[in-house]
């Protein structure tokens, strides 16, 4: 297979500049900018390259949105967040080849006429920060980046932001919220970032993955990646596996790869032998898959669509027999209700009432209609809601349920008391707000509701 | 222009026009809480979504413009719509507090007002109370507003209005998700002089008045529309008011004057009209003190002794003083009295300098530095006739004994205390003639030398007009009776001009309007009925009368 | 049209008939034969409806509405918080309220005026349906006698909160019938429950 992402990121000098270019970085820069920016945006099209964030949105028509007003600036902003869980793959890029992710963002810059581009990173990769600021430092020292591109008349000057724990600052406009100094709250489109996004000028938001397919296309054409991958997903994608595998890690596979091929060869097998029982293929916000259903499912982003899931970010969590289906989902309905920023209501209040439910449900505390419930709130915030967070948040929710029903039907509890709350109390009046020095001591601060499960 | 079809109503609007404005013109209702028409559209809430054909998600109103041919179905009349919105509604309740008996804000509150509906409420909770996420609650955020961060329904109307229309940016949100709370930096108590318009827009009780906290419930309140008299802005506003006490100011949205906003002087300048005793009897002075009397004395005396007050060789000199506070009317018949009455008087409206204040603004938003609501409609009127300037000139003709008689109709002004040496300057005047006649509102020492008192009615207890600094005319409203035997000043003018023998003008407030606008030639063409500011683009809509809301700004 | 199965009454013939002292007489009596029976019954005791009160007293409804009680919570502060619900749903317009604030910001309002005008109010029960804090309950005393109209029927709160005959009628006409208070407490219950730590009850 024909390695487009990793085939440097094993060397462990890859990192440094020197080492880097002599085995072939910012060739691919040097190819672009003797093309024009239209004519790279073309090649990139037709290399038929889709975003690797989750969205799988295709690249250059991404790019040939961008047409600036006179007077405006474009910007590109390379999505370094990587907070989808179950996803480390933009990780591994970043630690073992800096800087082929740095050619990536010039020539995309160079491509949508970008003079400026930041890359934000997540907060929690403090440490990749230093490996990428030292390989930006070197490649300016080097003359490669600022000023001018190469030796080009173009000029990009590269910053590096970081974030403080947020998923939804890797959405794209709670991205450029954040960079902008703002909370990171998204934003009602339209109007899309093309016509206004970072300080209200033409932005585009690329993910870490694919600006370092770039480079490669560059190099070795756009028909060679053209016929890697299937029709319609064409070239490579990483993927990061974990969970009940006996190798986790990231891999770089061919589009059109069997799922299950992966899951034996490359993951090495469950663990212990154990049978499998379901897989997420993209990280949690996509639906999940039986053991069953990942029969002649293959990693793209066709098949997966067919199959009722999504290939996402090629975040992959295995599941093997002994897992409880019920406290994985408490864990990321937790995960979702932590994460969403409260902007709009849909998602702010339902995503932590599923939380809360799931969480009684564990406790033995479900209500015989819980699930029901779960469902049908799951159908209101779908769909409802500013950015993509809150459906994101409903589909470990509907597939897991539906998915595993009987699991959850176990939790609940074999003798239903349905008479009403005040009902239920033995001794004192309901409220109990007065008289009950153990509730008054807490009134002071915010109280949570149920302690949320965990695993 | 494009056109827009709202549930089979047709509407052309101008491009821009978002659909919840264009619903609103033809009087579809649109459930929101983030939109206001006069902040910057945020689509937050997700109340206003509609379903619009060929969309394949349902669109927010509030923040999609209107293009030309676009269909849009609202919640009543799409079914996928309302349930959208009913999903929404049961959201915003899942944490919200049980308060609605502690809470100010009943009865004039968006969730509860929604959840009445049966298009987006009256579903049955499905959580217990001990389930919700509980809040800090009665927090102290200065002088003019609490907030209840539980109640918040996390619209961001104050956060915008504190960062776009106010400038004062004290308000954020912290947290995540439902944590997320509304804060004031390190609660410090909010330093905005517009911080009482939080209130106002707050949909619910989170961001409540401690002026009215407490006092009543909405409901029991009567409307009165009026304008602020607090400078010469002419900010619209409503009078609430209940068992014969003003309750509390709120505005009305004028997008010529003052938008949705009122400035929290104006908002508490109610409270000057309590803040001392108001006169409540004619006085007539005999041997040095003040004596009660009825009306008829007190205006016998009054005629006689104006007309009396001579010295010989010379025409009665009379120095006449009308605030600018006072209304267009009561000015109109002041200048009629005194110039059909004496020959050469000394006619000014001017106790200050504000005729050069009466533009000058004190902020960036709504305050100008003339504390008089008309006195663009006095010089208007031309009262500011003597020529260098009223009140101090008037007092040094009658320390040089110059003049027999002085008529004065005052207004104590209602945001600030009037300026000491005004006071002096006033009660030296009167102590300087021989015989004077004092219009006023309340007890004050400054007219113990007055020859005769009367009684006048305040701002809140008669009609009239007052023309703003820009030559807007708006129309003051009378919420209260001027208490004990207070009259209106029209009708203490409109007497006094009887006796005087001029024909007796009808004082009745269209009647006397309508002699303004043949008197005024900037008036040319206004009627009294229409003066009711409607402004092009009125908000709330005509039709959404169920709240009893109809004008007021902060929905 | 008269009804053909029934008799036909000559009125002619019975006026000449009453003329008739003895008819009349018997006539008379015959009326009179319920009210002597009973007459004769009641005097020997055997069915007499009269009930000698006040000493004899009718058993009335555990639902009965009579003068109101304001309930209080464990620690004996008002339940009330002044949301005026009573007020705005009483058809009579008989009762007065006046809010405060208190310190504890989970309560935020109590009540510090609360005035029923007793002579005014007609005892529908309206107040209690509509208040959301079973915090007012009619107790089951309805001898509310005065002789100085004025003064004495309009109650305060603390006539509404404690009086003898709140504990000697028992609670009355409230939100859950079929249950003891629930969310509050009468006066003589929170002090027997403090002291002895049981559930509260009527």
């Amino acid at each position: 297979m024909e390695r487009i992402l990793t085939a440097q990121a094993g060397h462990d000098d890859q990192r440094t500049l020197a080492a880097a270019r002599s085995r072939g970085a910012y060739e691919g820069l040097r190819r672009a900018l003797d093309l024009t920016p239209q004519e790279v945006i073309t090649a990139v099209t037709e290399s038929g390259l889709r975003g690797r964030g989750g969205a799988g949105f295709p690249t250059g028509r991404k790019w040939a949105f961008i047409r600036p007003q006179p007077g405006q600036a474009v910007y590109l902003l390379c999505n370094a967040d990587e907070s989808e869980p179950g996803t480390f793959k933009d990780h591994y890029l970043l630690e073992r080849d800096p800087h082929l992710v740095l050619e990536g963002v010039c020539i995309a810059a160079y491509a949508i006429g970008a003079h400026t581009a930041y890359i934000y990173l997540r907060g929690e990769y403090a440490s990749l920060g230093r490996i990428l600021e030292s390989a930006l430092a070197e490649a300016r020292a080097a003359g490669l980046i600022g000023a001018t591109l190469l030796d080009s008349s173009v000029a990009l000057q590269i910053r590096m932001q970081l974030g403080a724990g947020a998923y939804i600052c890797g959405e794209e406009t709670g991205l450029i919220q954040s960079l902008e100094g703002r909370r990171g709250y998204p934003r009602v489109r339209p109007p899309f970032p093309a016509v206004h996004g970072f300080v209200n000028q033409p932005t585009v938001v690329n993910n870490v993955e694919t600006l370092a397919n770039l480079p490669w296309i560059m190099t070795h054409g756009t028909d060679a990646f053209a016929r890697i991958g299937t029709e319609k997903s064409t070239g490579t994608k990483l993927i990061s596996v974990c969970g009940a595998v006996n190798r986790p890690g990231v891999y770089e596979v061919e589009m059109g790869y069997p799922l299950s091929e992966f899951l034996d060869h490359e993951a090495g097998g469950i663990l212990e032998g154990r049978a499998l029982k379901a897989v997420i293929p993209g990280g949690t916000s996509v639906p999940v898959l039986t053991a069953q259903e990942t029969e002649g499912v293959t990693i793209d982003f066709e098949s997966m669509q067919h199959a009722g899931t999504m290939l996402g970010s090629g975040g992959m969590i295995v599941f093997d027999e002994t897992a409880s289906m019920p406290h994985a989902l408490a864990t990321m309905a937790d995960f979702y209700a932590h994460e969403s920023c409260g902007e709009c209501t849909p998602c702010r209040e339902g995503t932590g009432w599923m939380a809360w439910i799931i969480a009684r449900l564990l406790a033995g505390q479900g209500r015989p209609d819980d699930l029901e419930r779960l469902l049908r709130i799951g159908n209101n915030i779908e769909g409802r809601t500013i950015c993509g967070l809150g459906d994101a948040a409903v589909q470990p929710v509907r597939s897991i349920i539906t998915k595993f029903r009987p699991e959850f039907e176990a939790l609940l509890p074999a003798v239903i008391d349905s008479r009403p709350d005040w009902q239920r109390h033995e001794h004192g009046p309901r409220t109990a707000r007065h008289g009950d020095p153990a509730r008054e001591a807490t009134l002071s601060e915010p109280v949570t509701g149920p302690p949320t499960a965990r695993l | 222009m494009p056109l827009v079809t709202i549930d089979e109503q047709p509407l052309e609007v101008e491009p821009g026009t978002l659909i919840i404005q264009a619903a609103d013109r033809l009087g579809i209702e649109v459930p929101r809480f983030c939109y206001h028409p006069d902040l910057r559209p945020e689509g937050n809430c997700r109340m206003c979504l509609v379903e619009v054909k060929g969309y394949p998600r349902l669109a927010v109103a509030c923040a999609t413009p209107v293009v030309d041919g676009m269909i849009v179905s609202t919640p009543h009349t799409s079914a996928l719509a309302q349930g959208a919105v009913r999903g929404v509604l049961e959201f915003l309740l899942v944490n919200h507090p049980l308060d609605c008996p502690i809470c100010d804000q009943a009865g004039e509150c968006s969730l509860q007002d929604f959840y009445m509906h049966p298009h987006y409420g009256l579903h049955s909770s499905e959580v217990d109370p001990s389930e919700k996420v509980r809040k800090r609650k009665a927090i102290d955020l200065g002088p003019r507003v609490v907030l209840d961060s539980e109640r918040c329904v996390m619209c961001s109307r104050c956060v915008r209005f504190s960062a776009e229309v106010s400038g004062a940016s004290e308000l954020q949100f912290v947290q995540r998700g439902n944590h997320v709370e509304l804060k004031a930096f390190e609660d410090r108590a909010l330093a905005d002089p517009y911080a009482g318009n939080l209130v106002d827009i707050c949909p619910v009780g989170a961001l409540t008045s401690k002026d009215f906290r407490f006092k009543c419930r909405v409901w029991h309140l009567e409307h009165t529309d009026s304008i602020c008299a607090g400078c010469s802005t002419g900010c619209n506003l409503r009078i609430d008011h209940y068992r014969g006490e003003i309750q509390r100011l709120v505005p009305r949205r004028n997008p010529a004057v003052n938008r949705s906003w009122l400035c929290d002087e104006g908002r508490l300048s109610y409270r000057a009209l309590s803040a001392a005793p108001r006169l409540t009897q004619p006085r007539v002075r005999h041997d040095g003190t003040h004596d009660d009397v009825d009306w008829e004395e007190a205006l016998a005396a009054a005629d006689q002794g104006l007309h009396a007050a001579r010295t010989v060789g010379r025409p009665t000199a009379v120095a006449a003083l009308a605030s600018t506070s006072a209304t267009n009317e009561a000015l109109l018949l002041f200048k009629r009295y005194v110039a059909s009455t004496f020959v050469a008087p000394l006619l000014d409206c001017r106790f200050g300098q504000e005729d050069r204040w009466v533009e000058e603004r004190e902020d960036a938003l709504l305050r100008r530095r003339d504390k008089h609501p008309n006195t663009r409609g006095a010089m208007l009127l031309d009262l500011a006739e003597t020529p260098d300037g009223g009140l101090r000139q008037m007092l040094a003709r009658a320390r040089e004994g110059a003049i027999d008689a002085a008529l004065l109709l005052y207004y104590p002004p209602l945001v600030r205390q009037e300026d000491p040496a005004t006071l002096e300057a006033l009660a030296a005047l009167l102590h300087a003639v021989p015989f004077s006649v004092v219009l006023t509102t309340h007890e004050g020492a400054w007219c113990r030398g007055a020859s005769v008192v009367l009684p006048v009615a305040a701002w809140s207890e008669e009609v009239g007009t007052y023309t703003n600094y820009a030559g807007v005319v708006q129309r003051v409203g009378q919420a209260l009776a001027p208490p004990g035997a207070a009259r209106s000043a029209v009708q203490v003018l409109g007497d006094l001009l009887a006796r005087a023998g001029r024909a007796r003008a009808s004082t009745a407030p269209g009647a006397l309007f309508a002699e303004l606008v043949a008197t005024v030639p900037t008036y040319a063409g206004l009627a009294y009925e229409s003066l009711v500011s409607r402004a092009a683009d009125v908000y709330p809509p005509e039709g959404r009368m169920a709240y009893g809301q109809e004008g007021f700004a902060g929905h | 049209m008269a009804r053909r199965d029934l008799p036909v009454v000559n009125v002619t013939a019975v006026a000449e008939d009453a003329e008739n002292p003895v008819t009349e007489a018997g006539g008379t009596l015959a009326g009179l034969e319920v009210t002597l029976r009973r007459m004769v019954r009641s005097l020997r005791g055997k069915d007499n409806v009269t009930i000698q009160y006040p000493e004899q007293r009718k058993p009335y409804s555990r639902r009965f509405r009579g003068v109101h009680v304001l309930t209080q919570r464990a620690d004996g502060s008002l339940k009330c918080v002044a949301c005026y619900l009573c007020e705005t749903a009483c058809p009579a317009e008989c009762i007065t309220i006046e809010a405060a604030e208190v310190p504890d910001n989970g309560i935020e309002k109590v009540a510090s005026r609360y005035e029923i005008d007793l002579s005014r109010c007609i005892f529908c029960g309206f107040c209690v349906d509509a208040c959301p804090e079973e915090a007012l309950i009619m107790s089951r005393e309805y001898d509310l006698t005065t002789d100085d109209r004025d003064g004495q029927m309009a109650y305060g709160i603390a006539r509404l909160t404690e009086r003898p005959e709140i504990d000697a009628y028992g609670a009355g006409y409230r939100p859950h019938m079929q249950y003891p208070l629930v969310e509050s407490y009468l006066p003589t219950q929170r002090r027997q429950e403090s002291a002895a730590e049981t559930g509260p009850g009527t």
